[in-house]
C-alpha cells in the first residue's frame, strides 16, 4: 500500500472530494478518527454549560441570565477573556 | 466552499476543518449544533472537542471555536450557498489553562474589535493586529509548538496547504475586513 499521507497529499484534498468520505483509509492509517459531530439541544446545553464553567466560572444558565441582564456590558476582553468565547458559542443554545 | 443547499454548504465548510485536524495525533471532533436546521441567514458555532479542547501532548491544549453564518454565494462564484466566518478564536494553552497564544477575531459583541489580532506571552492583554488567520494557521502554530502528528511535518504542511487554498477563492477578505473587494 502506498504511503497514505502521500496519497492524501496528492489526491484526496481536491475540491469536491472532501465530503465523500474518501479520506477514510488515510484517516484509519494515521490514527486520527475525528468527526463532525452534530449535537441535539440537550447535549448542546451541556456543552455550553461546560464552556461557561471553564471560561466564566459560572453555569451556562447563570451566564445567560446575567448576559441578558447586561451584567457584562462593561466587561472588556482584557478583564475577562472568556467573554469572547461565550459570545462565539451563543449560537449553540440560541 | 459552496453548496446547493444550506446543509451542503455547512458540510463543505466543516468537513475541510475536520480534515485539517487529521494531521494532529489527538481527538479533534468539530462539534456543532444545527438547532432548528441549517438555513440561509442562520448563525451557528462549532467548537473543537467542546470545553476540553484537544490535548496535543507536549504542545499543550488546543482550543478552537468559530461563529459562522450561512449566506448566499457571490454571483461571481459557482454555488448557491456558502458559510461565512463571523468570529473565531484559536488558542493554545498550557496545562494550567494559561494561553501561550490566542488568535482572535470578534468584530461584534461586548468585546468587539474590528481587526483580527494576536495575544501572546508575555503580555496576553496586548492586541497585535494580524491578517485573517485561518484554522490551518492555528494548526501550524500547534505543530511549531511540538504537537504530536499523524504524519511527518512536511506531509502535514502539504496537507494543510491543500486544504486551505480553496478558501482563498471564496472568502470576502484576507488582510483587513474593510479592504477593497472585487
Amino acid at each position: 500500500m502506498s504511503d497514505p499521507c502521500a496519497m492524501v497529499k496528492k489526491s484526496e484534498v481536491r475540491l469536491g472530494k472532501l465530503n465523500e468520505g474518501s479520506d477514510m483509509s488515510w484517516r484509519a492509517a494515521c490514527g486520527n478518527q475525528s468527526e463532525v459531530v452534530e449535537l441535539d439541544a440537550r447535549a448542546a446545553n451541556e456543552m455550553f454549560d461546560d464552556i461557561a464553567r471553564k471560561r466564566m466560572g459560572m453555569s451556562g444558565e447563570e451566564f445567560l441570565r446575567r448576559y441578558d441582564a447586561g451584567d457584562f456590558n462593561d466587561v472588556t476582553e482584557e478583564d475577562i477573556p472568556g467573554i469572547v468565547d461565550m459570545e462565539i458559542v451563543l449560537p449553540l443554545v440560541r | 466552499m459552496p453548496g446547493d443547499t444550506p446543509h451542503e454548504a455547512v458540510q463543505a465548510f466543516l468537513n475541510p476543518l475536520r480534515e485539517a485536524t487529521a494531521v494532529l495525533d489527538a481527538r479533534t471532533d468539530i462539534v456543532t449544533v444545527p438547532g432548528g436546521g441549517w438555513r440561509l441567514g442562520g448563525t451557528y458555532a462549532w467548537v473543537l472537542n467542546g470545553a476540553d479542547g484537544a490535548d496535543l501532548g507536549p504542545a499543550g491544549i488546543f482550543h478552537a471555536t468559530m461563529k459562522f453564518e450561512v449566506v448566499r454565494c457571490d454571483p461571481a462564484h459557482e454555488g448557491v450557498y456558502r458559510c461565512s466566518t463571523r468570529h473565531y478564536r484559536y488558542q493554545l494553552e498550557d496545562r494550567s489553562g494559561v494561553p501561550f497564544w490566542r488568535l482572535d477575531w470578534h468584530p461584534t459583541g461586548i468585546a468587539a474589535r474590528r481587526e483580527p489580532h494576536l495575544h501572546e506571552r508575555p503580555d496576553l492583554k496586548e492586541h497585535r493586529t494580524t491578517p485573517r488567520a485561518g484554522f490551518e494557521l492555528a494548526i501550524r502554530g500547534c505543530i511549531a509548538a511540538g504537537a504530536l502528528l499523524t504524519c511527518s511535518p512536511d506531509e502535514a504542511e502539504a496537507h494543510l496547504t491543500g486544504i486551505e487554498w480553496p478558501y482563498t477563492l471564496y472568502r470576502s477578505w484576507g488582510t483587513h475586513p474593510d479592504e477593497p473587494r472585487g
